[in-house]
């Protein structure tokens, strides 16, 4: 506490109550040496005369060894600042406490610095921040950083500028009119600091209009909502507004927040709220606002930030690789599967396709009617279409299971398939691509790949195909005709996605390549697995692999950086899916297992 | 006209630079309508002249800035940062501060009242909701334990 400070004598002079600390002030730390603390409080000064509205200085000065050269002078002058100063031995180190007793002790003691403090406090408050800073660091024995010489005239003329009609700041900094400065002890001070504190303090969201409030949180991260909510009732009923989280989901769900890093899946398997996030994420693209409400359900609306928080548990546990898994087993090997809120759908090796009840992991039915294994397979709500080694193409009934169609043509066995609302693709080992039509079951062939054709994909009017020749094509439907040829990977390319621009695709060399689909350029490869990638699926935050090496991979997408490996496997993984919260994957031992990120909610 | 009379609400009169003025959409709107002499002040009866003063010298600073037509993007997180001369501005003790954004909301000065409010959220950036309290005074009352359990799980997931 080797802190003196300086005040305008004519502070405690005369009616101290139309005297004002303000204006510049220097704060010099403890250590400094005598001369250089007179150098600075020299300057300050206060050269109102008392008709004139006044803005003494308030010079802080905190020199060890001239407090203690000076101490009983500043004593002298400091009991007439401070009217308890009289009843005391000057015993520093006891101030404080004989000061807070003296005064409860003494209401009219009280009152009488009160009468002198609380107009000071008027002005005080007027103090800048920066100026507030030194005087409070100062009362606690913190100095603050000195401050540069232009810094104290730009302060000083800051809170001119807040002191109306100011007209003595210029004149302040003349040293001819300087004053000695006068000391107030840091008892005083800090009584100071405790009664003027508060008074700086507001309580911006409980005070202001509450559009205003939503303002100032709408420039608040979730951290900073969350947090909010938890300041009082006033500031949660402002900080849980939904129209503050409808902005958080908008700004997460589905995509990744370039300001934090984060994004929170769009959960599609919850039918109440896949429409609701996709609300928001489709609002978001549009700029409209959307609330939250879905016409087909009759449940009361979620809350924007339940929904941001239970998508932020989940992505949570993408992140940290918190799961749970099931096992299903399919015989002789998975070649292939699909999965929704209800059931799993998977073909085989033995030529079945069986659907399984996703939540109790029941095998409900088995579809029988190829003769060699299911390489492919999708359903949709009313129908199944698989692609087998035996070169058929088969349409099946989801809900009877009974087949309806099958599809001839292709002269080696069918390795992918995709379809839309009117056309199902196909691709096979006789190395076409073929083009069924649902309308008029018109089918039309596309040549050019030079061995297998591993995967299919429909975009568009585009569909992309990756091939044991080891090229990514892009065809054109309408034509059609191989527009692109994409060249890179060193070995058989097994699977590919592509979305908004991007393509991803998985090799036999091992390797996971992203391209932009516009320059047809491999923009990044990914290493990690060991054995060939057979599938893969990616969405706006992450890319999962499946590999020959046992295990499945979690990457980020927009670094391309691994994130963990899942490698609980014990043959090749030969194919995925995963949606927002699960993965479900399909080995050649016929080991389905179901990776659940959905759990701690 | 060039120069523009205001009048606080404590009577202090301003002459202000009519460009700077008209930063105000209030004041602009005004203008129209009354088709302002530049003889009679016009009366800004909510602001006082402590914070006028400081609600013209950011209209001053700012009055050649180039209207930045911000489509609103809810999808993109709004832009926190502050520019050097605008934190100086802003580096007032709260109650000004709390003055200035009441002053800019009803002069309608949307850059002001961004820049005062994105100090003040800036203001709570990592405190935990104790500091807050200490930090803005704020009347402890303490809020349902649901809703804090709930809160402390959406806490920024850059965290976790």
């Amino acid at each position: 506490m080797d802190v003196a400070v300086d005040a305008a004598s004519s502070l405690s002079a005369n009616g101290a109550q139309r005297r004002l600390p303000t204006a510049s002030m220097a704060v010099t730390p403890a250590t400094s040496t005598p001369s250089a603390s007179a150098s600075t409080s020299a300057t300050h000064a206060d050269t109102a005369s008392d008709a004139a509205p006044v803005v003494p200085a308030l010079g802080l000065s905190l020199p060890a060894s001239a407090f203690v050269d000076g101490y009983a002078q500043q004593q002298q002058q400091s009991l007439a600042l401070h009217p308890h100063y009289h009843h005391h031995q000057l015993n520093h180190h006891h101030h404080h406490h004989h000061q807070q007793q003296q005064q409860q002790d003494d209401p009219s003691q009280q009152q009488q610095f009160r009468d002198w403090l609380l107009p000071t406090l008027d002005r005080v408050r007027q103090l800048s921040q920066p100026q507030l800073r030194e005087l409070l660091a100062a009362i606690l024995g913190h100095p603050s950083s000195p401050q540069p010489p232009s810094r104290s005239s730009s302060s000083s003329s800051s809170s001119s500028e807040q002191a109306a009609d100011s007209t003595t700041a210029a004149a302040a900094a003349d040293p001819a009119d300087a004053l000695p400065p006068v000391p107030i002890d840091p008892a005083t001070l800090s009584h100071v600091y405790r009664l003027v504190e508060p008074r700086l303090r507001i309580d911006f969201i409980s005070h202001l209009p509450e559009h205003l409030a939503k303002h100032i949180l709408s420039f608040c991260d979730a951290t900073r909502l969350a947090t909010a909510a938890q300041v009082s009732r006033t500031w949660r009923d402002v900080a849980n507004d939904d129209s503050l989280w409808h902005r958080m989901c908008a700004q997460h769900i589905n995509r990744k927040c370039h300001k934090c890093g984060w994004g929170l899946p769009l959960i599609m398997d919850m039918p109440d709220d896949a429409a609701v996030a996709h609300a928001a994420a489709t609002a978001a693209a549009s700029g409209s606002e959307i609330q939250p409400s879905n016409p087909r359900t009759k449940r009361p609306r979620r809350r924007w930030k339940d929904i941001y928080v239970e998508r932020l548990c989940i992505e949570r546990n993408w992140r940290k690789g918190v799961y749970t898994v099931r096992k299903l087993l399919h015989p002789d090997g998975v070649y292939c599967l699909q999965f929704d809120d209800k059931k799993i759908v998977s073909g085989g090796y033995d030529g079945t396709i069986r659907i399984w009840d996703t939540r109790t992991g029941d095998c409900k039915s088995v579809l029988e009617g190829h003769t060699r294994a299911v390489r492919c397979l999708q359903f949709d709500r009313v129908k199944i279409i698989s692609g087998s080694m035996d070169g058929t193409v088969k349409i099946w009934n989801i809900e009877s299971g009974d087949c309806v169609r099958t599809l001839e043509g292709h002269t080696g066995g069918v390795l992918s398939l995709q379809f839309d609302d009117t056309k199902l693709v196909t691709g096979s080992a006789d190395s076409t691509i073929r083009v069924w039509s649902f309308a008029d079951g018109q089918c039309r062939v596309l040549h050019g790949h030079s061995d297998w054709v591993n995967c299919v994909r429909i975009h568009h009017n585009q569909i992309l195909s990756g091939s044991d020749d080891g090229t990514i094509r892009v065809w054109d439907i309408q034509k059609p005709e191989c527009v692109k040829s994409m060249e890179g990977h060193l070995a058989e390319v097994q699977c590919l996605q592509m979305s908004h621009g991007t393509v991803v695709s998985g090799s036999l060399d091992n390797t996971v390549r992203v391209w932009n689909l516009e320059t047809g350029q491999c923009t990044q490869t990914l290493f990690g697995h060991t054995a060939g990638v057979w599938c893969l699926q990616f969405d706006n935050l992450r890319i999962v692999t499946a590999s020959h090496d046992h295990s499945v991979k979690i990457w980020d997408l927009e670094s391309g950086t691994l994130m963990y490996t899942l490698n609980s496997h014990l043959a090749p993984v030969n194919f995925l899916q995963f949606n927002d919260s699960k993965i479900v994957t399909g080995a050649e031992d016929g080991v389905i297992k179901i990776w659940d990120f959905g759990v701690n909610l | 006209m060039s120069q523009i009379k205001l009048q606080s609400s404590d009577g202090r009169e301003f002459t202000v630079d009519a460009k700077a003025a008209k930063m105000s959409e209030t004041i602009k709107n005004m203008l129209e309508d009354l088709g302002g002499d530049g003889e009679n002040a016009i009366p800004v009866p909510n602001v006082t002249g402590a914070i006028l003063e400081k609600v013209i010298s950011y209209c001053l600073h700012h009055k050649d800035d180039v209207p930045k037509v911000v489509e609103e993007d809810p999808s993109k997180p709004k832009k926190e940062e502050i520019d050097a001369w605008d934190a100086e501005f802003c580096k007032v003790d709260y109650v000004t501060l709390f003055n200035i954004i009441l002053a800019a909301n009803y002069l309608d000065i949307k850059p002001l009242l961004d820049v005062t409010c994105k100090t003040v959220a800036n203001v709570i950036r990592g405190k935990t909701p104790d500091e807050i309290r200490k930090t803005l005074g704020v009347k402890s009352e303490a809020p349902a334990s649901a809703a804090s359990s709930s809160s402390s799980s959406a806490a920024e997931p850059a965290t976790a």
